[in-house]
């Protein structure tokens, strides 16, 4: 039975991963084809073995239903990649179902041990599979009136010759291509099914034109580029076609290939599928992209991942934040060893130290690194999410990726993943226009959004940048004044309009959609990123897009902060935050009759936190007559903290405040320092809003109860 | 700790499920299940945090773990004394460790539970329903906690 279970989570891990290397094949199948105009069977293939594996496992474990999904998924995936079927956006819409259908399976997997979905669900995804893998000979006019319908298909233009032509400009040599535009006026030439009529050109060099002909009515893009590169294999027309380079066939491939590939699925002759196709910022070209395919055409795709998963290993995470916790102590015992060095240490006690130190930073550093994941998975996973959200609402939008290689604690990553989402879906339902309005801008009638991540001054940034209509500022400030988050007539710049955005219940949208609009949501993301302790900018033009930049900690484990002693604690202040520290005089205190006490900062009066409520009464005496003023500063508040001495700055291991304290605020954590003592790290951000709360004209939108119950709480 | 040498010849089973830690708080002699304590120290620096609940004293670092400590005469409404040489913290492991404040620790004895009476509904905070029973021994009468609804009574 355990070792079933102990099964089963392997499966659940090994499901999960695969899932998600198929939908991002699934999506780099639809790119591509949309782009070149053409379908890597490498990839149908990598995407039918995943299916396969998972129809496999299940079985094991006699999980019928999944099995069935799965099935029937491979059934469809065979008849695409045999070519009997053209792959269309309607299988990779029903094939990502089938993927979620089998995702929620693994979720209940986990948490019942049982496959959980229903018979029903199986069924109705079966139902539609199994539509969809019926070759357009059985529906003529079902499939292909459709076709104009996909907003996301260069051949959904109600205008067949311009797609045929646009799509696969290569098509147009190939002798079938003439016919193509009269085959998809009349749905006559599209009896002659497409399934059969494609292996047929590869037989006899006439075929070609009848094969070219129905495939580029059914689906122009694609279908007419395997007409074209059957063609070849088949006819005279072979240094035609593939000049045109149709499928980024080079010129040696199909001949070379011609004698396996006689009565073989047309799609096959394309070695020079690119493995891994770069997002192109030009709508598709396809000279240039079967220049880029020439000189690797003989590399099978894929072979990079290969070779990276030779070299690593499947970890427990728990053992990853294990190990952590156990470097996190051996620093701490090394600091208090190191603490305990004198002049009468012994010579080679010293150096061991000196070596221990050396060893346990390096340790650190290893066991951080290993936490860090490259952000690829995450950023990936945002492209299904667009597709879904644009088709929805007929947008026409690409995404581009850049810097998938960044590497992020993988904590971060989690944390991150939803508000990404969130901005990724307004990005499509906001910023992106309709195409029609984008063409009347003279804008790309396609939307791009571009996710990037890059190091920056020991951060990560991450930026999700449309080139759609913008911040309406107006409106934001008109809708913040109609809900009463801003007062009339307040005079708001820029940045403080687009930070209105991310008050909790704020919304412009029109019409409240099932994607967005009802106002939950961008404050939620502002909460989600500040909790891993980073921030979200915005920045945006009118009619030029709007940018989300969200700056994240490389690791939460560590901070770079600045320990001070206020009486008998020691508190650390993120470094970051601290503005200054200068020595100022008891007597330039100014008490308020609130009880804040206000102190002079060369003119300018800052509000000092109150030091009972960060030590217990009878430990908040400063014991320094000259204490030392530290300024701590965010988002454009102030606030003073008076220390009696500053011990200095250091790197600090945070550890979680332990459970039954953990719902106190104004802590973030604690650390270990070198004498053993525990140094508890400041929430600053929480701590200025409630020093701030109430006397702030921007807090007044939403003062946090908590924080005014952090100032009252005490009797 | 000393444990009694009966204890020692019985078998492992049956001691440890009569196996009690016995402390000192004011004048009442407390004991709580063996199974429940992982180790005792003695009393050690605690940081305390703002606005933690009045018997939860602060955090320790316990050989790097940051664990939180509870002071029992607190939380049993007593009256607050300073700590002195004998102040022990009794660490007690439910989902994560936390330590309790104790006047002191007296020994490990066997409770049989033929010993341990109902302990009647009286006081004001009889309705919290930590003090699980009352064990009459020969030389000794001890109170045995429930430190889990102790922690939670407050």
């Amino acid at each position: 039975m355990d070792e079933d279970d102990e099964l089963i989570s392997e499966f659940i891990v090994e499901a999960r991963e695969i899932v998600m290397d198929v939908e991002v094949t699934l999506m780099n199948l639809e790119r591509v084809r949309l782009q070149e105009g053409r379908v890597s069977n490498d990839q149908l293939n990598a995407a039918f073995r995943g299916f396969h594996t998972i129809k496999g496992v299940a079985g094991f474990f006699s999980f019928d239903r999944m099995v069935k999904a799965a099935h029937q998924a491979e059934n469809l995936l065979d008849l695409l990649r045999s070519g009997t079927l053209e792959l269309m956006a309607d299988h990779v819409t029903v094939l990502c179902e089938a993927l979620d259908l089998i995702t929620s399976a693994v979720d209940n997997l986990e948490a019942t041990r049982e496959q959980g979905i229903s018979e029903e669900q199986v069924a109705e995804l079966s139902e539609r599979l199994q539509k969809l893998a019926v070759p357009d000979v059985a529906e003529p006019s079902g499939a292909q009136p459709l076709e104009p319908l996909e907003p996301l298909e260069p051949g959904a233009s109600p205008n067949p010759p311009d797609a045929a032509s646009a799509a696969a400009p290569g098509a147009a040599a190939a002798p079938g291509a003439a016919a193509a535009p009269g085959a998809s006026d009349t749905p006559g030439a599209a009896d002659t099914p497409g399934a059969a009529a494609a292996p047929g050109a590869a037989d006899t060099p006439g075929a070609s034109e009848a094969a070219a002909a129905p495939g580029a009515a059914a689906t122009p893009g694609a279908a007419a580029a395997p007409g074209a590169a059957a063609a070849p294999g088949a006819s005279e027309a072979a240094a035609t076609a593939a000049t045109a380079g149709a499928a980024g066939a080079s010129a040696e491939g199909p001949s070379n290939d011609l004698a396996e590939e006689v009565g073989a699925p047309p799609p096959a002759p394309h070695p020079g599928a690119r493995p891994e196709v770069q997002p192109e910022r030009a709508p598709p070209e396809p000279k240039p992209t079967k220049a880029k395919a020439k000189p690797r055409s003989n590399k099978p795709p894929g072979k990079d991942r290969e070779d990276k998963s030779n070299q690593s290993i499947r970890v427990d995470l728990r053992k990853l934040d294990q190990l952590m916790n156990l470097v996190g102590e051996l620093i701490i015992a090394e600091n208090v060893l190191a603490h305990e060095q004198d002049e009468t240490t012994s010579e080679p006690s010293q150096q061991a130290t000196q070596q221990l130190d050396r060893v346990t930073r390096n340790l650190q550093y290893l066991a951080m690194s290993m936490r860090m994941v490259p952000i690829r998975t995450l950023f990936r996973k945002m492209v299904r999410v667009v597709r879904d959200v644009s088709r929805r609402q007929g947008k026409e939008v690409r995404v581009e990726l850049q810097g998938e290689e960044t590497e992020v604690d993988k904590t971060v990553v989690e944390s991150i993943s939803d508000p990404l989402m969130h901005l990724i879906r307004n990005a499509v339902d906001h910023g992106i226009e309709e195409p029609e309005v984008r063409r009347a801008q003279g804008k790309d009638p396609t939307g791009t959004i571009t996710l990037s991540a890059w190091h920056e001054s020991g951060e990560v940034r991450v930026t999700i940048a449309d080139d759609g209509n913008g911040l309406d500022t107006e409106r934001i400030r008109d809708k913040a004044i109609q809900q009463g988050l801003v007062p009339e007539g307040a005079i708001l710049d820029t940045s403080q309009i687009c930070d209105l955005i991310f008050q909790p219940g704020f919304s412009t949208a029109k019409v409240v959609t099932n994607i967005s609009g009802r106002g939950v949501g961008m404050d939620v993301v502002r909460r989600n990123v500040e909790s891993v302790r980073g921030r979200v900018d915005v920045a945006s033009g009118s009619g030029q897009g709007t940018a989300f930049t969200l700056r994240l900690p490389l690791t939460l484990a560590i901070i770079e902060g600045m320990m001070m002693r206020l009486g008998q604690q020691v508190f650390t202040v993120p470094l970051l935050a601290i503005r200054e520290s200068v020595s100022v005089m008891e007597y330039e205190r100014v008490p308020l009759p609130s009880g804040t006490e206000l102190v002079d900062l060369r003119g300018q009066m800052v509000p000092l936190l109150p030091m009972r409520e960060l030590v217990p009464y009878h430990l908040a005496q400063l014991e320094s007559r000259r204490p030392i003023l530290v300024v701590i500063e965010d988002d454009g508040k102030m606030a003073g903290i008076l220390a009696d001495e500053l011990i200095g700055q250091r790197q600090v291991v945070v550890k979680p405040i332990p459970g039954m304290l953990a719902n106190i605020q104004g802590l973030t954590g604690c650390s270990i320092l070198g004498n053993g003592e525990i140094s508890l790290i400041l929430d600053v951000k929480f701590l200025l809003s409630s020093v701030h709360a109430g006397g702030d004209e921007r807090s007044n939108a939403g003062p946090s109860p908590s924080g005014v119950g952090l100032m009252e709480a005490r009797p | 700790m000393s444990t009694s040498p009966e204890s020692v010849e019985e078998d492992a089973h049956e001691t440890n499920d009569d196996k009690h830690l016995t402390f000192v708080i004011g004048e009442g002699s407390y004991a709580l299940h063996i199974s429940h304590v992982t180790e005792i120290i003695e009393m050690q620096t605690v940081t305390s945090i703002p606005n933690a609940p009045r018997h939860v004293r602060g955090i320790i670092n316990l050989r790097g773990k940051v664990i939180p400590v509870v002071d029992v005469r607190a939380c049993l409404c007593m009256e607050e004394r300073p700590y002195d040489s004998r102040t022990c913290i009794i660490v007690v492991h439910e989902e994560s460790p936390v330590g309790l404040v104790v006047d002191t620790v007296r020994e490990v004895v066997d409770v049989p539970p033929e010993a341990v009476l109902d302990a009647p509904a009286v006081g004001e905070h009889s309705d919290a329903g930590y003090i699980t029973g009352i064990a009459k021994m020969e030389d000794s009468t001890q109170i045995i906690l429930d430190f889990r609804k102790l922690l939670a009574s407050r």
